[in-house]
């Protein structure tokens, strides 16, 4: 079935929607869980969360694309957990890597509190990632959007993990620069 | 900016960006291995010539234990020099020659000997004699496999406190041969024993100082050097401690360890000629999968796993190694380029004094 027709069902609050929904994006959505809480109890929990998620969103809510909107909502669910969970402690998973990696580029930039500079953030990053050679790109959202391992990456993209790190290391090295020339810096 | 208005922020990034980065991909086959050449006889006069230089950079000249498998590799995985920097690589390939042992007593044939145990630990970990060997001892060349100096000696077999002699039995020779001491117990490996149930084996041994190599994988090192499957699993992690590479290469000098590449571009930057060593030899014989040698006084060994550890030598010395492989080795430059500006370099390959060395 394909996505415009499963959002028509969620129109229509058909909970055929979610079961279609967990055939065609579960695994997916799955994926993207565990690889930030490193548990499969966890990501199917999550999955459950997202779709109810999906069911209380949509309408008013009109994805365009269904992929990214039930990827992105259990990455948020995720990351919501994942915050609870490691509040007192922190390790062990990709993400608390990613986030090392992110402490390290993320180093004297100056705060985005408010709404609009959040959004000013997001469409500062999306510019950069446009930038990048498409690879580049793929590999740093492979990484920060879904939070896959280096080596799950080069699997991916058929590279040694080295090279992964090489070019993943480039592109963060890029970012901070960019970040110092759009004054993000201190 | 707090890590997570980075990653909020990555939450809104554009959805084909989401949804491409999530596609197949059709992946460009990676640079084409060069070929190991065969080497003129000549090569090993300079393999000797190197092992005369290389005490001074990276051994302390005394025995060892047996080689390591080949892994090629690619400099470009510590950088990759601009396209405009004329850099030049010097490519040595050839042959070397190792010091092999094997246990020739019928029960124990299947076991196989590999690295020694530091000498300080063989209260903590020598156990009970369990019986009398003997062992065939000698030097192999890697490509063709002839042997020289080939001896039978007498050995025994001990315990590893807490393994099964089922699994492993060190071993102690009572007679000199190869480049085997005496003194060392060197381990050895049933290598009919299940392989799953290794990973426990060398627990208490390793798991203090090696906390980042999967413990498996370094209980097959420390048996079998990188002769069997179980180094793929090694291979997998980041880079190697400098602890390991000190304890593959018997090194005791001031290692800059350089697992994942950051500051490497920085110590490299400025040279503008670089040997790579594909196989190498330290002073004590022991062979190290490769070995580049910088201009400007570093040399980078390549361990096995697939990191490397960053010497600073002095250009003293890193001089004397080009001075001596220019005059009597076949040298080739390998020009790399980075054509799609992707980080993956293609090695274009030319021989420039082919001449010189017949």
């Amino acid at each position: 079935m394909d996505d415009l027709k499963i959002i028509e069902l969620y129109f229509a609050r058909d909970e055929e929607a979610l079961h279609k929904s967990e055939e065609k994006y579960g695994k997916y959505c799955k994926a993207i869980a565990k690889n930030i809480l490193s548990s499969d109890e966890d990501a199917e929990e999550i999955f459950n969360d997202t779709l109810l998620g999906a069911w209380n969103s949509i309408p008013p809510e009109e994805p365009r694309s269904l992929k990214v909107y039930l990827g992105t909502l259990a990455r948020n669910i995720s990351f919501d957990r994942y915050r609870k969970m490691t509040a007192e402690k922190r390790g062990g998973c990709e993400v608390s890597l990613c986030i090392e990696e992110a402490e390290e580029f993320l180093a004297d930039t100056v705060s985005v509190a408010d709404e609009y500079e959040k959004r000013e953030f997001s469409k500062f990053l999306n510019g950069f990632l446009h930038s990048l050679p498409g690879r580049e790109c793929d590999i740093f959202v492979r990484r920060y959007f879904y939070c896959d391992s280096t080596a799950d990456i080069a699997k991916r993209f058929a590279l040694k993990e080295s090279n992964v790190l090489v070019i993943l290391s480039r592109t963060r090295k890029k970012l901070k620069n960019e970040l110092k020339k759009g004054g993000y810096t201190l | 900016m707090k890590t997570n208005d980075f990653f909020e922020a990555m939450n809104d990034i554009d959805a084909s960006l989401i949804e491409r980065a999530d596609n197949e991909v059709s992946v460009k086959k990676r640079r084409p291995m060069l070929k190991i050449a065969a080497i003129a006889a000549s090569f090993i006069l300079l393999i000797a010539g190197l092992a005369a230089v290389l005490p001074s950079l990276i051994g302390d000249g005394g025995e060892h234990t047996p080689g390591d498998a080949i892994v090629w590799d690619n400099v470009f995985d510590l950088f990759v020099p601009s396209k405009d920097s004329g850099f030049k690589i010097y490519e040595v390939t050839g042959l070397a020659e190792y010091s092999f042992s094997e246990i020739v007593s019928k029960k124990y044939e299947k076991y196989e000997i590999g690295n020694a145990f530091p000498l300080e630990k063989n209260d903590e970990f020598i156990g009970e004699k369990l019986d009398d060997i003997e062992a065939r001892n000698g030097w192999r060349w890697n490509i063709d496999g002839k042997e020289r100096d080939v001896v039978t000696v007498k050995a025994e077999l001990y315990e590893i406190k807490g393994v099964s002699p089922d699994a492993a039995v060190a071993v102690k020779y009572l007679e000199k041969g190869g480049s085997q001491t005496t003194e060392h117990f060197y381990a050895a490996v049933n290598t009919e024993y299940e392989c799953t149930t290794l990973s426990d084996i060398f627990d208490d041994l390793n798991a203090a100082v090696h906390m980042e190599i999967s413990k498996e994988a370094l209980a097959r090192e420390y048996a079998f050097g990188s002769n069997v499957g179980g180094i793929e699993k090694y291979r997998m992690n980041d880079g190697v401690p400098a602890d390991i590479c000190k304890l593959i290469l018997g090194l005791d000098a001031d290692a800059e360890p350089v697992g994942r590449y950051e500051g490497v571009d920085a110590k490299i930057h400025g040279c503008e000629n670089m040997l790579r060593f594909t196989f190498a030899m330290n002073s004590a014989g022991r062979m190290i999968n490769m070995l580049y040698v910088f201009d400007n006084g570093y040399i980078a060994i390549q361990g096995i796993g697939e990191g490397y550890t960053l010497f600073n030598v002095g250009v003293e010395n890193t001089d004397a190694v080009f001075e001596m492989l220019k005059d009597g080795s076949k040298l080739v430059t390998v020009i790399p380029t980075d054509p799609d500006g992707d980080g993956l370099v293609e090695e274009t390959t030319t021989v420039v004094n082919e001449a010189a060395n017949e």
